[in-house]
């Protein structure tokens, strides 16, 4: 009686195992799609922000022109002098931190293949 | 084998057992004459007959299971894995490749492949036909594949998901499906000849992927499993589980924007120019940072827009500089205390060295010039007399300085180090043609880093174009800062700079200027050499700019190199290159001008040895400078513009003269 109840709970043990293993698979092949979506959908993205791309929409659908220069206004000396290079510093860290924001928000997405 | 047999004549048993089939009629088979019993002697030979073919048949099969068990264990165990175990290789996914601010330049996604089991299609005509118009394949010769002896055929790699669904709704006997990681650069062709190319493979085969294979492929993977026949995986079967590692990304130093601004600005003088094509380059200057790397061709046909070059010929392509040469001569000899920044020198129209003559672009009687005459003007005669009282030895030690005849650190593929001649192996002439830039060979780049050596206060700072790597963790390892080491004092970086404002200012790079800005650069026109001959290819030029800017506070260097263009001045071709895609770089990095000095909205430009003499070099009009006292020390103010600026108008303050005649060497 003893060995049945044995047998019969390693037979139980060996469906439940098997039946996990089942589902491992099926996570894991859920899983690569998703992955796999998330990369086509990055790469949609990135085209779609490509500047190649950018530029024919505007000067084709939108109509713009590229301006034939820049007008540069020159502040008068007798005003406060602006912080010109700090504030450029500040920007260009401001969008160095940003940008490394970025990274932290980009990565942990890509998975290993 | 043979049953023993009975006597016929012998009786059967009765009793217990099988029925007894009961005789037939007498009068279907007449009864059989009854023979004599054997003896015992023949029963006992047949018996033993049938024990020695009993022992033989046992023993033969004894042999033959000893040969399966022990001569063929391997064989056969290795002939049941085979049919029961699947391995299962896990490609790695290819890192990607970003841009400075983390935008994609190339990266891999995972495509269908499809292929078939020509043992399983039934009909391999009635399935190309059906396939050959969806995956855009020739059906004949895909209805050859189909019928091949084998079992693993590619009817199409890597294709798009809708095409794989359209084939999968097919539903065709025999054709099966896998996944292959498959590389896009999603900005299209820019900086394709930096990128590179990936093989269908996934091994890189040029460029940056080419150089960063290893990093960016990754380690495969391995799975084992064990499988029924039909291929079904069996449960708790996995044996094995090493899973793939996934190839750690690179993050260049190149802005996608400013690549792509000077991208554009290349290609329209190209076709402008109609040149054969042409090479632009933007380097941050403190960092050593290239921010846009722009190789181009000009297309087939001449409607056709120039297309990406071969390779990336900023690195792979040396050639004969020119005039921007003669930064390195001037601020050499400055450097040695050869001559003084408030020189000045005797320069006749033309000067003979060895056995040849050497002249000016543009005839002038000898005159007085002062040294940033001589580079304003672009002076050869100028240029070669500061070279000869540097001499050869000290020349060559300042263009290996600068970084000429080395490779730049880059270790890109196909770099070459340009060609530079032992001192020891200079002719005649060479005093003559290398301080004016020919008779050397250089790259884009080492040009780039030179005018980047002075723009950084006499630092030279090796270029770089990996900003850093991200591991499979996503963690950022920046790589490390450039290395530095000085070549000249920073007062001669300052007197150079000081003469290359000149240039832009009044000399023969007008078109570089930019409104706001100073900008201090050099121009050059530099004949070709014959290919594998000696001499110079008749009316071929490469004409090119070099500088910086704010020449102040120097934020960007650039280079543009433009080949065989039409004009061949530097100053009308490549300089305006400059100015346009610098124009957009100190917009998008955010590099303000330099702060006003005085109170009415004028920038000051002070530069004590602008005497704006000489007619060496026509500028960017084409026209000679006006002769000045040799003595005239001038400051001049350039007028903030507020309006439409074209190529940067401020221009110089005094009227030029028409009428240049077209240069006769370089310049």
């Amino acid at each position: 009686m003893l060995l049945a109840l044995c047998v019969f709970g390693v037979v139980v043990a060996h469906v439940a195992i098997a039946q996990g293993q089942f589902q491992l698979e099926q996570l894991r092949e859920s899983s690569a799609q998703k992955q796999a979506e998330y990369d086509r959908l990055r790469l949609q993205v990135a085209e779609l922000e490509s500047p190649e791309r950018i530029v024919a929409d505007a000067q084709q659908r939108l109509g713009m022109v590229t301006p034939p220069g820049v007008t540069y206004l020159a502040p008068s000396a007798d005003e406060p002098p602006a912080p010109a290079n700090a504030a450029a510093a500040d920007q260009r860290s401001a969008d160095a931190a940003a940008a490394n924001t970025g990274w932290s928000t980009v990565k942990p997405h890509l998975a290993d293949g | 084998m043979t049953a023993p047999t009975q006597p016929r004549t012998r009786p059967r048993p009765h009793g217990p057992g099988p029925a007894v089939r009961p005789s037939r009629p007498s009068r279907s088979r007449p009864p059989r004459r009854d023979r004599r019993a054997p003896s015992r002697t023949t029963t006992r030979r047949r018996i033993l007959a049938f024990l020695v073919t009993v022992c033989l048949a046992f023993g033969a099969l004894v042999t033959r299971l000893a040969m399966v068990q022990v001569g063929g264990h391997a064989r056969y165990t290795a002939f049941g894995e085979q049919q029961l175990v699947q391995h299962v290789r896990l490609p790695a996914a290819r890192g990607a490749i970003f841009d400075r601010d983390g935008r994609e330049l190339a990266m891999s996604v995972r495509q269908t492949t499809i292929w078939a089991n020509p043992k399983q299609v039934t009909d391999p005509a009635g399935e190309a036909a059906q396939l050959a118009p969806v995956v855009g394949v020739d059906a004949g010769a895909l209805q050859d594949r189909l019928s091949l002896d084998g079992a693993f055929v590619y009817v199409a790699r890597m294709v798009p998901d809708d095409i794989a669904a359209k084939v999968k709704a097919l539903d065709l006997p025999g054709i099966h499906y896998s996944e292959e990681p498959k590389r896009f650069t999603p900005a299209g062709d820019l900086a394709l000849p930096v990128i590179g190319r990936v093989g269908t493979d996934n091994t890189g085969l040029g460029g940056i992927e080419q150089q960063f294979d290893k990093l960016l492929a990754g380690k495969p993977g391995e799975k084992v499993v064990e499988q029924d026949p039909t291929g079904t995986p069996l449960p708790d079967g996995v044996r094995k589980n090493v899973p793939a590692v996934r190839g750690d990304d690179l993050v260049l130093t190149l802005d996608r924007s400013l690549q792509f601004e000077t991208e554009r600005a290349l290609s329209a003088e190209i076709v402008a120019a109609k040149a054969k094509g042409g090479i632009a380059l933007v380097m941050d200057t403190s960092t050593g940072e290239i921010l846009a790397m722009a190789n181009l061709s000009a297309g087939e046909k001449s409607t056709d827009p120039p297309r990406p070059a071969d390779s990336n010929l900023a690195l792979t392509q040396a050639y004969e500089p020119g005039s921007v040469n003669k930064l390195i001569t001037i601020s050499g000899a400055l450097e040695e205390g050869v001559i003084r920044a408030d020189d000045k020198l005797l320069v006749p129209p033309s000067i003979k060295v060895a056995d040849t003559t050497f002249s000016e672009h543009d005839y002038h009687p000898p005159q007085q010039w002062s040294i940033t005459d001589i580079m304003a003007n672009s002076s050869n005669v100028g240029a070669i007399t500061i070279g000869e009282k540097l001499g050869k030895d000290r020349l060559d030690k300042y263009l290996r300085a600068y970084g000429f005849g080395s490779k730049t650190g880059l270790g890109f593929p196909g770099e070459t180090r340009g060609i530079m001649i032992d001192t020891k192996d200079w002719s005649g002439t060479s005093i003559g043609t290398i301080p004016i830039g020919q008779g050397i060979a250089v790259t884009a780049v080492q040009m780039l880093a030179a005018y980047n050596t002075v723009a950084n206060g006499g630092v030279y700072v090796a270029p770089k174009l990996v900003k850093a790597t991200i591991d499979e963790h996503g963690e950022q390892h920046p790589t490390a800062p450039s290395a530095t080491h000085r070549v000249v004092s920073a007062k001669t970086a300052h007197d150079v700079t000081s003469m290359l404002d000149e240039v832009v200012r009044v000399g023969t790079g007008t078109a570089a200027a930019i409104d706001g800005y100073t900008v201090a650069g050099k121009t050059g026109t530099a004949r070709k050499p014959l290919v594998g001959q000696r001499g110079y290819k008749v009316g071929a030029y490469v004409s090119s700019f070099a500088g910086f800017v704010p020449a102040e506070r120097p934020a960007l260097t650039a280079v543009v190199m433009l080949d065989e263009p039409t004009p061949i001045y530097g100053g009308l071709v490549a300089a305006p290159v400059f100015a346009s895609m610098m124009r957009y770089g100190l917009r998008q990095l955010r590099i303000p001008p330099p702060p006003l000095s005085s109170s009415n909205d004028q920038l000051s430009v002070t530069s004590p040895d602008a005497a704006l003499t000489g007619s060496g070099e026509p500028d960017a009009a084409k026209t000679p400078l006006p002769t000045v006292p040799a003595n005239a020390s001038t400051t001049t103010t350039a007028p903030v513009s507020t309006g439409a600026g074209g190529r940067g108008d401020t221009g110089p303050p005094t009227t030029l003269a028409p009428g240049a005649k077209p240069p006769g060497t370089t310049h």
